[in-house]
């Protein structure tokens, strides 16, 4: 992050002159100047002004000088963070997949805490493929993944709990059915399958039985690329020969599903989420797209107490629910 | 400010590969490479790692990332604040575009704009490519919608938003043609070479579009420069022409519909052109424009991939939440 050239304007505001600035840098003044002429030319306005040869900021000054702090802060924040996580001797390193990460910090961290306070836990949210990643990497000594398949060479691996993928869309976008499977009949090939038994006109719409093929007109709100579970979404469209209309690319399930109940299109979310989404619809997926939750960790290096106790907790927390 | 290296570690994030990155920001991939490199060096400690499916980050790189993003912001958030003057608040927006697909693009957004924004007057002029590059530089419109073959335009900012393939549309009953009926809308098609069209008439674009000057070099290199035997940069109309016989057409894949008479070929190497916004290079988007070309990210036709939108989304959820400190 290159933030020199705002420390010498934050510098320049302080000291009011250019030589002061450039002592304090070990630079010429002319340098300076140059670098502030640069950042006026790239913002399109004056920033400081000359008085009796002191430099005072402008009121556009003043705004830039006030980000440049922030910035500056943001990258100080940053490097300490970095410092801190490569220096930190942490007891346990754990990573979760984004929707295993709430049941880790409140259920699992803080009985981990009490029995051994003195230890540092370091925890944190990953897509399931760089958590994977992690624990080869040695950057991670735990982690709670969402896989499909639960045999590695290399982890080892348990199984704690299964869960499924379901449809999830906002009530809101299904509410006139005739739109829907006269949109759903349009598609070729598939105008048999798709018209409802009854008129639609009569069923109310909490009614009707919905399939995946009749949003293939709706948006879908995916995973970003390279996700483990994108790929799963992907196979999932391809299955019903769907090619949505808008594909809007999330970080994580929380993300997406936060994004269907604001009406903007169809997500895939696992079954535990979606039963408590509001105002939203389920729609099962045919076949069902079953996963595992999974606890893996390194099968060549070996756990510290904290690690073999974490082990512990997680398996009886999932064996319990 | 500038976020040239943030731009760098955000780009990389998002494609997941160091020459996808490399491409997208117009950089070689060495480059990009030591930069990151040097910036690992510097702090200490991997950012990335390297697998063989995609790079994935290191926590230090999600930290590092997380950074870049909120600095990106701020010095946004900053352009937009001291270039906002009051008396900026209500300038009318005009865009430009194609009298008949911009046209188009335009009415899909008039509506939500006018919601979000009834006290800017948004205006919409039509025209071919080379005008409205003229009226961007003259500022006499505010931003265009832009079909291009290169996404590096020259004087122009260009935001790519959707690919589209023009793709060799034959009329019914010729040689090649084929059964279109039962193929899905998405389907891959078969692909011809040029030089098969030896006696077929051809219908060709006018040299203000974009494509102009690569299907010239297409026809020149298979000899087929005497076939042409009408011009119009109407596409419907050249579609309609096809239709009725008149000659083979080198036309948007959008027009092509399965179960149609009208078959289609793709040409080897593909024909892609960038669809878009252009702006004059080094204009400053303000929020409602930024609106705009988000919305229009929204309602473009083709499959469009919608990474900005959504992201776009979700700040402006969290900035409700958490109104900038600083300002």
């Amino acid at each position: 992050m290159d933030v020199k050239s705002l420390e010498y304007l934050i510098a320049l505001e302080e000291e009011g002159t250019l030589s002061k600035v450039a002592q304090k840098f070990f630079l010429s003044p002319s340098a300076l100047s140059q670098c502030l002429a640069k950042q006026e030319r790239e913002m399109g306005l004056p920033l400081f002004q000359r008085n009796n040869g002191r430099f005072a900021p402008t009121e556009s000054g003043k705004i830039y000088l006030k980000c440049a702090r922030e910035i500056v802060k943001i990258k100080e924040a940053t490097y300490q963070q970095i410092e801190s996580l490569s220096s930190a001797r942490s007891s346990l390193r754990i990573t979760a997949a984004y929707q295993l990460y709430p049941v880790l910090t409140e259920e699992i961290l803080p009985k981990l805490q009490r029995l051994f306070s003195d230890s540092i836990f370091d925890v944190q949210a990953a897509d399931s493929y760089t958590g994977k990643q992690y624990l080869m990497n040695d950057l991670a000594d735990l982690a709670l993944l969402c896989l499909p398949s639960d045999s590695n060479s290399l982890l080892e691996q348990i199984v704690l709990g299964n869960d499924r993928l379901d449809a999830v869309v906002s009530t809101s976008l299904v509410a006139d059915p005739s739109v829907l499977f006269n949109r759903a009949a349009d598609r070729p090939g598939s105008a048999k399958t798709v018209s409802p038994s009854a008129s639609p006109c009569t069923v109310k719409p909490e009614e009707y039985v919905l399939s995946l093929e009749h949003l293939c007109h709706l948006p879908f709100i995916l995973l970003k690329n390279g996700s483990s579970f994108r790929a799963v979404e992907n196979d999932i469209l391809a299955e019903h020969c769907i090619i949505g209309s808008a594909i809007y690319e999330t970080d994580n399930f929380f993300i997406a599903r936060d994004f269907a109940q604001a009406g903007n299109g169809v997500a895939f979310l696992p079954h535990s989420m979606a039963v408590e989404c509001k105002n939203c619809r389920i729609i099962a997926v045919v076949p069902p797209y079953t996963y595992h939750h999974i606890l893996a960790y390194h099968k060549y290096k070996p756990l510290q107490a904290e690690g073999t106790k974490a082990v512990e907790l997680i398996a009886d927390y999932f064996k319990d629910s | 400010m500038n976020i040239r290296h943030q731009l760098y570690m955000i780009a990389i994030a998002e494609e997941g590969s160091l020459n996808r990155a490399a491409r997208r920001l117009g950089v070689t991939q060495p480059a990009l490479s030591n930069w990151l490199h040097s910036l690992e060096e510097e702090l200490g400690t991997p950012l990335v790692i390297r697998t063989r499916r995609q790079l994935v980050l290191t926590p230090a790189g999600q930290i590092y990332l997380n950074g870049c993003r909120r600095i990106v912001h701020i010095r946004n958030q900053a352009f937009q604040v001291i270039h906002a003057p009051d008396n900026h608040a209500h300038k009318p927006i005009i865009i430009g575009g194609s009298p008949i697909r911009g046209a188009r693009a335009f009415a899909c957004i008039f509506a939500d704009f006018h919601k979000a924004y009834p006290e800017i007057n948004l205006d919409f002029h039509s025209g071919r490519n080379s005008e409205l590059k003229q009226n961007l530089m003259d500022e006499t419109i505010t931003m265009s919608f832009f079909g291009a073959t290169d996404t590096r335009l020259e004087d122009l900012d260009f935001i790519k938003i959707a690919n589209e393939e023009l793709v060799l549309m034959l009329p019914p009953g010729h040689p090649l043609s084929y059964d279109t009926s039962g193929m899905e809308r998405e389907a891959r098609l078969p692909v011809l070479q040029l030089d098969r069209l030896k006696d077929t008439p051809l219908l060709i674009s006018k040299s203000e579009t974009s494509h102009y000057s690569t299907v010239m070099h297409l026809l020149r290199d298979a000899n087929l420069e005497t076939n042409i035997i009408f011009r119009s940069n109407i596409i419907p109309l050249l579609y309609d022409m096809v239709l009725n016989g008149c000659g083979a057409s080198l036309i948007p894949r959008a027009y092509f519909s399965p179960g149609s008479p009208v078959c289609a070929y793709s040409l080897y190497p593909g024909l892609i052109a960038y669809q878009g916004i252009a702006l004059k290079m080094g204009h400053r988007i303000t929020e409602p424009e930024r609106f705009l070309i988000h919305l229009t990210m929204k309602h473009w036709g083709a499959p469009v991939y919608l990474r900005e939108y959504a992201a776009y989304y979700m700040e402006q959820n969290m900035e409700q939440e958490e109104p900038a400190a600083w300002t």
